[in-house]
């Protein structure tokens, strides 16, 4: 009986124990994903979209006659 | 009687308003931007903004800032009515500012540098209007 009640005690340490290493894992893998982001997030070349240019030049044409009106409106400032 | 007061009180300061906007610009600043535009101190950017060719004087450059704040007012305007950016609005104004450019004054070609504008077409930014 002794026996066994030393026996129960030895694994509730040993559970205890585990518990806290458990509880460290989590933080390990975080650390890890970090490191990585850090490392995937730093392209050598800026990436360039095109797409942006034609948008802004449909914007361009189709203010335009709002644009001209607002510069005569405001001729003091556009001379 | 209180109501009657509210009124006024609303009445001048829409008043005071739109005095502000018509007074942002005096007649003597007009001058000395047109005078500095025309001697080239001063010339048209591809953003809407005026900017000065060579380093300017303390006068010319709060001349300037003043200018500029009153144009990003107007495009915040149009930005709003049109449901574009402001910076939008402040390239298509450049477009047509660039275009208006008289022969000799100064404007911004596309690459960024100071370029006087000759007899001939300016060159223009690549999403301005033909």
């Amino acid at each position: 009986m002794t026996e066994h009640k030393l026996t129960e005690s030895a694994k509730t340490a040993i559970r205890k124990q585990m518990k806290g290493i458990v509880s460290y894992v989590p933080l390990a893998v975080l650390g890890v994903a970090v490191t990585g982001c850090v490392q995937v997030a730093a392209p050598d070349k800026p990436i360039v979209i095109n797409l942006n240019i034609k948008i802004e030049q449909e914007v361009i044409y189709r203010i335009d006659g709002a644009v001209k009106d607002a510069i005569e409106e405001n001729s003091d400032i556009f001379g | 009687m209180k109501q009657k007061l509210i009124k006024i009180t609303v009445a001048a300061l829409a008043l005071g308003a739109t005095a502000s906007v018509a007074m942002a610009i005096t007649p003597q600043q007009k001058a000395q931007y047109l005078a500095a535009k025309k001697n080239g101190l001063i010339g048209e950017k591809m953003d809407g903004e005026i900017g000065t060719v060579s380093a300017p004087s303390a006068g010319l450059k709060s001349l300037v800032d003043a200018i500029n704040i009153e144009r990003k007012a107007v495009y915040l305007r149009l930005a709003k009515q049109q449901g574009v950016r402001p910076a939008d609005a402040g390239v298509s104004a450049g477009c047509n500012q660039i275009k208006k450019t008289k022969p000799g004054e100064y404007y911004q070609a596309p690459a960024g540098n100071w370029v006087q504008r000759t007899a001939g077409a300016p060159q223009l930014n690549a999403v301005c209007p033909k």
